[in-house]
């Protein structure tokens, strides 16, 4: 740890050169210990704190003259004792100046640079620096530099702030010693009672006796009876007393770092920052609890080198907290100076004694001083034992004038639980007086790692929980014989702790949460205003809402007095009318006020200052009949009142009156209602798993328990389970199924159903329940599941010639779900209960749809899910308008179609027209051409005859008459629209040729396999024209 | 015509041709007046018609062939119409496939087809003689795509025209030239 800062070595050295050397020097001649001042500086983890302390050197001037420097070589009572020879020799690890093999060891890195350059060239060593990657190897390579050379240098040229920073990161990344975090604050010592109301003697610890018990009775109802009555140690308990707080706050530099000691933080992240916040809720956590009776002060004092009070003795009014606020607020982000706990806790004892001034009502008063710190005590750099002494003093004698001291440690390290150095040194430390806990590790000055446990001492000796501690009971130890040097306590004189275990006085913490709690824990134990328990305090029994509230007329009050402090007489009714019921049914909350619990307070022996002989005190008996609440299921177990029913203070401005003892909770057992219900109808689709039907069945249960409604679909409401309050089905579990299906898996059919239901008590009767255990109740019904069933309508399609056939678009018509004649809507608007939902149909269909060359039936198969459900459907075909449709003509069977897809053609008839007379039966080619042909196709005309083409697609047709006829002239070609069957004629003349010739035709046609010669022409003779 | 002729040698030949007509007509009815024994007419005119013959057996129609009825040599032509027809007479506008609806085997040593379409016989048929084959079989394949309603027809259409002048590059102007005379076969 020693190396860690080293960069306090600078500025001691700067400190040592430029306050201290004369003495120093003088010194060396003569003291061993200023010889280890001088040659062996040691640094720690909390070095960072103090040595922040002394950059100013301003500062250094204000410490040396406003506190006596306490360099332990000069001021402090250090001894120079000889180490034992029990104690072991020092580390190997141990570095010192002379130490030139192992410092050179542990600045491997650095090696070569440090051999290489000169010793006395700070740029080199700065550099060096740069390059230092722990602080052990910055330690070593300042051990063999000039580090006053280094840092004049740095500061000329600008460097020392980028050397600084580089430091500190090494700083940073050395672990942290854990501190210990502790909030719990013991009360404020000792307890003042304002005992001017004590009115009898204590005879029990607790203050009230609060009793109910809860009786079933035969109807089912439930008596309660509650039973209080106060005890004679009530009074004395229930007064405070108003608190003058002292604060003393640390305003030293290191404030301004962070809880883990870095110091180059935002201010929101300093420690003062932080302290700012939590004193400032602090004061208005005080100032709420001001009161006429509890007119609690606070007073400010802050510490540094020396010290000042920030604000005097301040009421904890609204406008005092202001005030006080108002200086914290105005309080530095930045402060600076040293760690002066003596001086601050001058000003506290003075605030205290002198200063004290208080002129009011309330003369008995409790007193605390709160002492914050982030240091050690010290004015300069250096744990001062001299300044923790009198700052010991000064609380030593706070505190035997009865004041609580709390303390706070927000360092590195801090730790209530510390006394001494217990491990971790080279020499531990157990405790007992004579004993020593010391190191040999190079101490640089300022803060060292063994300083730590002197700390802990220092503020745990402060605090109250060493109520007779005045001073540390530790000197510095230094054993210049040893080899190296070792630095450390010894132990002069113990003090005894007289905190109770768990009530903490010395108070730490590592965050600013942990430091706001301390101040909101220390706030807990100033008093709110006093009250005390008389005819004003309130029984308040909470009904729990399983219950119905009674009347307050219904509410019967009695009395019964004490026998002998224990036992009681038999209860008498009440005749007080001051004693008062009312029943709040928005709170469900019935209360009794007027009675006189002070006044009736029960003792062990009679009570005297009663004029009634024999009188032990008196109780009140409350007691009234309630039933099951309507709409409640019922249980075990079951509470008849909330856990905060009790006797309470009365209410007051600030708040509801504190509950002074409650009630217990005693429990009945409600019988679970009749059941009753009713399994629906339902309906559901072709297809159906019948599984899937019974969450849906089960939600529509018509379903009674008592009277009581229960919606099962409402069954996982998070707000409203069943549809009721929580508080209906608080104690019993509600199960519910549909079963017996007859159908399973893919329902085709009607099916019949079982439905369930129960009603279960939670948990079994506890014996100490009360009435007769609850137990399940059950029932069954019987439904039925109807199945609807597809039916699909489809129409006859009509299109063109190679249009290709669309069996969805131009054929479906509709699909409806029906049972018996009613749709799936109409069901539902008919208040029908219809579940789960039609399932998507696939259709199969033969023949394919393709582009037909004539009508075309065509069947469908229906599937669901991959099942072919046809067998279920029922197919409807819509009338046909298609002129000549088959479908409704005598002869055709629709049994193996569902509808008709009609090709629609035109024919052409091509008439061949001679001239008049000719009666020629020659052969005429006709040659068709059309984008709807595939291929022109050719025919023939005999004579003046014709021939039909049928079945063409509508569209255009070019009609050539071919030159075979070669006697006749070529007529023009003919183009026509075919939109509709029509006849086109071709009539041409003939030509006069003179040559003979002569035609035939013979035309086979093939019926099946068979050929026949169906037509010969007659031998047509050609001639020549006469 | 050859009294055309004489006719148009001038009107003094026509004049006599008249006066001698007249008195050959007049002397005629005195004789048949007289004489009314009927004689024969020694004068037949020509004429090229054509008769189809073919052998149809299982099925296939085979061996198709032109017989020339006439009394002069006759070119002859002819071609093949397919269809689908109903039994009343209707085409169907689907065309039947060669191949695939039917198979039809040209003898095409003695045909041959013509840019016009057509095919034509290589040979004249003289009067009496039957031509070459044109077709050498002919019938529905067996994996034929019937059109429901209708059977293959095939219809052969051939022309005939006197063979023994211009007459067939005036009517035929597309048929090839003629090669030889068939040869009769019994």
């Amino acid at each position: 740890m020693h190396s860690k800062q080293f960069w306090a070595l600078l500025l001691c050295l700067v400190l040592v050169a430029a306050v201290f050397a004369p003495a120093m020097l003088a010194a060396e001649s003569s003291s061993a210990p200023s010889s280890a001042s001088a040659s062996s500086p040691c640094t720690d983890s909390e070095v960072s704190a103090s040595d922040a302390d002394s950059v100013c050197p301003s500062q250094a001037d204000d410490v040396s003259s406003s506190e006596s420097c306490s360099n332990p070589s000069e001021s402090d009572s250090a001894s120079s004792i000889p180490l034992p020879d029990s104690i072991p020799a020092s580390p190997s690890s141990c570095t010192s100046a002379c130490d030139t093999e192992s410092a050179s060891t542990s600045a491997d890195a650095s090696a070569e640079s440090t051999e290489s350059s000169c010793f006395s060239d700070p740029e080199q060593l700065y550099r060096d620096l740069l390059n230092a990657q722990n602080l052990a190897q910055a330690d070593a390579m300042i051990a063999e530099r000039d580090p006053q050379a280094l840092r004049a240098w740095a500061i000329d040229h600008g460097q020392w702030d980028t050397l600084v920073s580089h430091l500190n990161q090494l700083l940073k990344n050395e672990t942290p010693m854990n501190s210990a975090t502790v909030t719990n604050a013991g009360p404020l010592l000792p307890p003042i009672y304002t005992g001017s109301r004590a009115k009898a003697r204590a005879t029990s610890q607790d203050p009230v006796r609060a009793g109910k018990t809860a009786t079933q009775n035969s109807d089912g109802s439930i008596t309660l009876r509650l039973e209080t009555y106060a005890t004679g140690a009530i009074q004395e308990n229930l007064s405070f007393s108003p608190v003058d707080l002292v604060l003393v706050l640390d305003q030293s530099g290191s404030m301004t770092y962070d809880f883990d000691g870095n110091p180059d933080v935002p201010e929101t992240e300093s420690r003062q920052y932080a302290l700012k916040q939590a004193v400032k809720a602090f004061i208005q956590d005080i100032s709420a609890k001001y009161s006429a009776e509890t007119d609690h002060r606070i007073a400010l004092v802050t510490f540094d080198s020396g010290a000042q009070i920030l604000q005097n003795w301040t009421d904890a009014t609204s406008a005092g907290a202001a005030s006080l606020i108002h200086q914290v607020d105005l309080l530095p982000a930045s402060p600076y100076g040293s760690t002066n706990t003596a001086a601050g806790m001058a000003l506290a004892h003075q605030l205290m004694g002198p200063d004290y001034n208080y002129h009011g009502g309330n003369s008995r008063r409790q007193q605390a001083v709160i002492l914050l710190t982030d240091g050690a005590p010290t004015t300069d750099n250096q744990f001062s034992v001299d300044v923790a002494n009198r700052t010991l003093a000064y609380g030593g004698a706070l505190k035997q004038q009865g004041v609580t001291l709390y303390s706070m440690g927000i360092f590195n390290g801090a730790n209530p639980a510390q006394l001494y150095g217990e491990s971790g040194y080279n020499w531990n430390s157990d405790g007992s007086v004579g004993s020593i806990w010391a190191t040999t590790q190079t101490w640089w000055g300022g803060i060292a790692d063994c300083d730590i446990p002197a700390e802990n001492r220092f503020l745990n000796f402060l605090s109250s929980n060493y109520q007779d501690a005045s001073s540390l009971g530790a000197q510095n130890f230094y054993d210049q014989q040893h080899n190296p040097p070792a630095y450390g306590w010894q132990i002069t004189e113990n003090f005894s702790r007289t905190a109770a275990p768990g009530n903490e006085y010395y108070l730490t913490a590592h965050d600013p949460l942990g430091l706001a709690r301390i101040f909101t824990e220390i706030s807990k134990q100033v008093a709110d205003p006093d009250t005390l328990l008389n005819k004003r305090s309130v029984i308040r029994d909470v009904m729990t809402p399983y219950f119905t509230l009674p009347d307050s007329s219904e509410v019967h009050l009695y009395t019964a007095d004490s026998l002998d402090g224990t036992a009681f007489a038999a209860a008498v009714p009440l005749t007080d009318s001051a004693v008062s019921v009312s029943v709040d049914p928005d709170t469900r909350t019935v209360s009794v006020s007027g009675f006189d619990f002070g006044h009736n307070f029960v003792s062990e022996q009679p009570r005297t200052e009663n004029a009634q002989p024999n009188f032990y005190g008196r109780e009140l008996i409350i007691e009234f009949t309630v039933h099951p609440r309507p709409g409640f299921l019922g249980g075990n177990n079951v509470p008849t009142n909330q856990d905060i029913s009790g006797l309470y203070l009365p209410d007051t401005p600030e708040g509801p009156g504190k509950a002074i003892a409650l009630y217990p909770v005693p429990q009945v057992n409600v019988s679970i209602p009749e059941l009753s219900l009713a399994a629906p109808d339902a309906y559901t689709y072709l297809g159906t798993d019948p599984e899937s039907l019974r969450t849906p069945l089960m939600q529509q249960y018509d379903f009674h328990c008592g009277s009581q409604a229960i919606d099962l679909a409402m069954a996982n409401d998070p707000t409203q389970p069943y549809g009721l309050a929580p508080w209906q089905t608080a104690f019993v579990a509600i199960h519910a199924d549909a079963f017996g299906f007859q159908q399973h898996g893919f329902m085709t059919q009607d099916t019949a159903y079982t439905a369930s239901v129960s009603v279960s008590p939670y948990a079994d009767a506890a014996p100490e329940s009360q009435g007769t255990p609850a137990i399940a109740a059950a029932t069954e019904a019987t439904g039925q599941v109807r199945l609807l069933t597809p039916v699909i309508t489809w129409k006859d399609s009509w299109m063109d010639l190679h249009q290709t056939a669309d069996y969805p678009l131009f054929n479906f018509v509709s699909l409806q779900w029906i049972f018996e004649g009613q749709t799936s809507e109409e069901l539902i608007a008919g208040g029908n209960l219809v579940l789960g939902s039609d399932g998507i149909l696939d259709y199969g269909y033969s023949p394919a749809a393709t582009d037909f060359l004539r009508d075309t039936p065509v069947k469908v198969r229906v599937y669901l899910a991959g099942f072919d459900i046809t067998d279920y459907v029922k197919f409807i075909h819509q009338p046909c308008t298609v002129p000549g449709c088959l479908w409704d003509t005598p002869g055709f069977t629709s049994d193996n179609c569902q509808f008709i897809v009609h090709i629609r053609t035109v024919d052409l008839t091509i008439q061949k027209q001679l001239s008049p007379g000719n009666t020629s039966a020659e052969s005429f080619v006709f040659r068709i051409e059309s984008p709807e042909l595939d291929a022109p196709l050719q025919v023939t005309v005999q004579g003046s005859g014709h021939v039909v083409i049928t079945g063409l697609a509508p569209g255009s047709y070019t009609i050539t008459e071919t030159d075979w006829s070669w006697r006749y002239n070529q007529p023009a070609r003919q183009t026509i629209q075919l939109d509709s069957s029509e006849t086109i004629t071709f009539t041409n003349m003939r030509n006069p040729r003179h040559w003979l010739s002569g035609e035939a035709l013979c035309e086979n046609l093939w019926n099946g396999d068979q050929v026949h010669r169906i037509e010969q022409s007659a031998p047509a003779k050609g001639r020549d024209t006469p | 015509m050859k009294l055309c002729h004489l006719f148009k040698k001038g009107w003094i030949f026509s004049l006599l041709a008249l006066v001698l007509a007249l008195s050959a007509f007049g002397g005629s009815l005195a004789y048949l007046a007289a004489k009314p024994t009927p004689v024969a007419n020694r004068f037949q005119p020509g004429s090229v018609p054509v008769e189809p013959e073919e052998v149809l057996e299982n099925g296939i129609k085979k061996d198709v062939a032109f017989t020339n009825l006439g009394n002069i040599n006759s070119r002859m032509r002819a071609q093949v119409l397919v269809v689908w027809k109903s039994p009343d007479g209707q085409i169907s506008p689907q065309l039947p496939m060669p191949g695939s609806d039917y198979i039809l085997q040209f003898n095409t040593a003695d045909w041959a087809l013509a840019r016009d379409g057509y095919w034509y016989c290589s040979a004249d048929v003289p009067p009496g003689q039957r031509s070459p084959i044109f077709i050498e079989s002919c019938q529905k394949a067996g994996a034929a795509s019937v059109p429901s309603g209708f059977d293959l027809s095939v219809q052969i259409l051939v022309q005939a025209i006197q063979a023994d002048s211009t007459a067939v590059s005036d009517a035929w102007p597309d048929a090839p030239a003629n090669k030889t005379e068939v040869t009769p076969h019994a």
